[in-house]
């Protein structure tokens, strides 16, 4: 790696993680295609000063066997839905229907604390790029991290982007 | 460079704070005047109030004409950006703002204010709708004559290109012509865009010369699309010296000028596959129009090379015309919402014109392709005098098709699968904008400088109305430095959004974005560009 390139990567990894670190965002953000993915979901504020009530996530498209993790204090419920590639269950079964939405509800998470939400998953086979819309409402506001960048945009470019994985192809 | 952005990338992580703000971006507060304020007396300056520290980078206070009355340069203390106002006269104002917050991340924005009560600076005249009509005529008129110089030259090179260089022939009459033609073309494009400015701004008849007609139309998609043909123009003018690679270079001149005609009009607006639609349907129609003169010319002077390419051209326009012909019918009906739109609207009314000269320009095609030429390949008698007198009237018939053409490219569509009545019913300025598989209707009223309304209503591609859950608007003149005024619309108990009066002083072309929260997990934004002319256009 020549020097002006690795003096990019290194400005763009700077500039990234201090300009984003206010949304909410996935602790790993890059995982392999196919494989079992744990989505640890960062809140770090909540609505200007108002405390998180509920947390709610739609799963994107080609994820599946979504399974949420519990959380004390909170009312954990899932929403069913057609999904749009069948997928193999294994074992024979195939699946056409699964978790499109997780909602974590009737908690209480102060604007000073952090906390995290946890949900697992199978990754698509295809690489790319997967972006988790995220809606966090509060006892006053609501916050919509629901953004996708356009084409050419970055997530710099926007102030409530949804959080985003990138699905790299799988290890050999 | 990379070196700068790595230390300016250090400088900045250096200085935040550890933990971080709670928000990545500033906020602004509130202004004074408030936005849309309507004030008895002259405000003596200018207050930007916001969560955080800021930097102007520029505050711009704009009159009617669109000349900035900012004489001093603003300050920033604390939270706040004032502007210290010379005393302004009766009349609207637009404010645009661009800062710059704590992590260096510009944003910007705008609002308006009104001082006085009296009638809106743009209000509109009997004279002013007299100019406009007249601005009408010569916009249709001048493209009509881009369109008949572009099938000459374009059209001419591409029949040169498929049909005559694989036969090796060439004609140095028809390279004269197409010279001519495109330079009529090149002229026709570019005062296409002063015409539409003229137009937008109702302006007098020595508007052309008034450097306002050329702003104003600079901003319309008319000139992205003048850029776009004159780009290929020229690189087909350009071409004829360049020797080996000139067939080429004058062939992808061509279908790059022929193309840049739909980049305005009822096509840029649509979805995407729209928009290529419109591009190929432009290709087709070059390609096709643009053979007749040629063809004509062929046959009394090169009689032997007229064979081969008869035969050609016959065998080259059939899938063309097909084309043609199915890009048409699909365009026309996503422009149609309804079949009784073909009788009740002005549009639909054109669109059945254009197809009853289509029609016999069609049969004596077909007669061509299966009998004329034929014939004329097997040295019949009277052939050759047949197919010249069907050519003939191919040619009579597309300039009728191509003046249609024109007139439809200035008539309104009905709208999209959205309340028809309504849509008919509407004064002011309607265009529909598409995202994904979503589309918008969004009304202007009266479209015209000064207070306007916005109605927006929310449809899937299938026709069924959608019910965002909020919705807001933003009008926007990148080129005259206005940053986005934002409204939110209101949601209507019948599902439709509507901002009841936003002051909108400058003509011409506003860049409008409409951001929907379709459901609690997706927003969809739409694009469009809405004229404010000076006179609104009666229906």
């Amino acid at each position: 790696m020549s020097l002006s390139r690795f003096s990019a990567a290194v400005a763009a990894v700077l500039l990234f993680t201090t300009a984003v670190h206010a949304h909410v965002t996935l602790e790993n953000q890059q995982a392999a295609a196919g494989s079992t993915y744990k989505a640890v979901l960062r809140i770090g504020h909540g609505c200007e000063g108002s405390p998180t009530i509920r947390i709610r996530v739609r799963m994107p498209e080609g994820v599946v066997a979504v399974k949420p993790q519990p959380k004390p204090g909170w009312e954990l419920t899932t929403t069913v839905g057609k999904l749009t590639q069948p997928y193999d269950a294994g074992h024979g079964r195939t699946l056409t229907e699964g978790v499109t939405e997780v909602s974590w509800a009737g908690g209480k998470l102060p604007d000073e604390h952090y906390d995290e939400f946890v949900i697992r998953m199978q990754l698509p086979r295809q690489p790319g790029t997967l972006w988790f819309p995220i809606v966090q409402d509060c006892e006053k506001g609501v916050h919509r991290w629901i953004e996708i960048p356009a084409a050419g945009k970055s997530m710099d470019d926007y102030k409530e982007p949804a959080a985003r994985l990138t699905v790299t192809p799988p290890a050999p | 460079m990379l070196r700068f952005l790595l230390i300016v990338a250090c400088v900045l992580a250096a200085f935040l704070p550890a933990g971080g703000p709670a928000w990545a971006h500033a906020i602004l507060v509130d202004t004074q005047p408030a936005d849309g304020a309507s004030l008895s007396v002259a405000p003596s300056e200018i207050v930007l109030r916001f969560n955080e520290p800021v930097s102007p980078v520029a505050l711009r206070v704009l009159d009617a004409g669109g000349g900035d009355r900012a004489a001093a340069l603003p300050r920033s203390q604390d939270n706040e950006i004032r502007l210290a106002l010379p005393a302004l006269p009766d009349g609207g104002y637009i404010v645009s703002w661009r800062v710059v917050s704590a992590d260096s991340h510009p944003i910007g924005g705008g609002f308006v204010f009104t001082i006085g009560t009296g009638a809106s600076p743009g209000a509109y005249t009997p004279d002013d709708a007299r100019r406009e009509a007249a601005w009408t005529a010569f916009v249709i008129a001048d493209r009509l004559i881009l369109y008949i110089a572009l099938m000459f030259a374009s059209g001419g090179t591409l029949f040169s290109f498929f049909v005559l260089r694989p036969l090796r022939v060439e004609v140095a009459a028809f390279a004269t012509w197409r010279r001519r033609a495109a330079v009529l073309a090149l002229a026709a494009a570019i005062l296409a865009i002063g015409l539409k400015g003229g137009q937008l701004g109702a302006l007098p008849a020595s508007g052309l010369i008034d450097p306002a007609a050329w702003t104003l139309g600079l901003a319309t998609s008319t000139a992205r699309s003048a850029a776009i043909i004159v780009a290929g123009l020229l690189l087909l003018l350009v071409a004829a010296r360049a020797g080996r690679a000139r067939a080429w270079l004058e062939a992808g001149g061509a279908l790059v000028a022929l193309a840049g005609l739909s980049a305005t009009g009822h096509a840029a607006t649509g979805a995407r596959w729209l928009q290529a639609l419109a591009v190929l349907h432009a290709l087709c129609a070059g390609f096709w129009l643009g053979a007749f003169w040629p063809l004509l010319r062929l046959m009394p002077a090169h009689p032997a090379a007229m064979l081969a390419a008869a035969r050609r051209f016959s065998s080259l326009a059939m899938p063309a015309v097909l084309v043609l012909a199915a890009s048409g019918v699909i365009m026309a009906l996503t422009r149609l919402g309804e079949w009784s739109d073909l009788v009740v609207s002005a549009y639909g009314q054109l669109l059945l014109c254009k197809l009853l000269f289509v029609g016999p320009l069609l049969i004596v095609a077909a007669a061509n392709r299966w009998q004329a030429t034929p014939a004329f390949v097997a040295g019949r008698h009277h052939a050759s005098s047949d197919l010249a007198r069907n050519v003939r009237l191919e040619i009579a018939l597309g300039f009728l098709v191509l003046a249609l053409t024109a007139l439809l490219a200035h008539t309104p569509p009905p709208g999209v699968a959205i309340d028809h009545d309504h849509a008919r019913a509407m004064t002011g300025h309607t265009v529909w904008a598409s995202q994904r598989n979503r589309t918008l209707l969004l009304e202007v009223t009266p479209a015209a400088p000064g207070a306007n309304a916005v109605t927006a209503r929310f449809a899937t591609e299938a026709g069924e109305t959608l019910a965002p859950l909020e919705a807001r608007v933003s009008f926007a003149r990148p080129e005259a430095g206005i940053e986005p005024i934002t409204r939110p619309l209101a949601r209507g108990a019948d599902g439709v959004f509507r901002l009841e009066r936003i002051d909108l002083n400058l003509p011409g072309a506003w860049n409008v974005r409409v951001e929907a929260l379709i459901d609690d997990f997706e927003r969809a934004a739409f694009e469009t560009e809405i004229p404010l002319s000076a006179a609104t256009r009666p229906r």
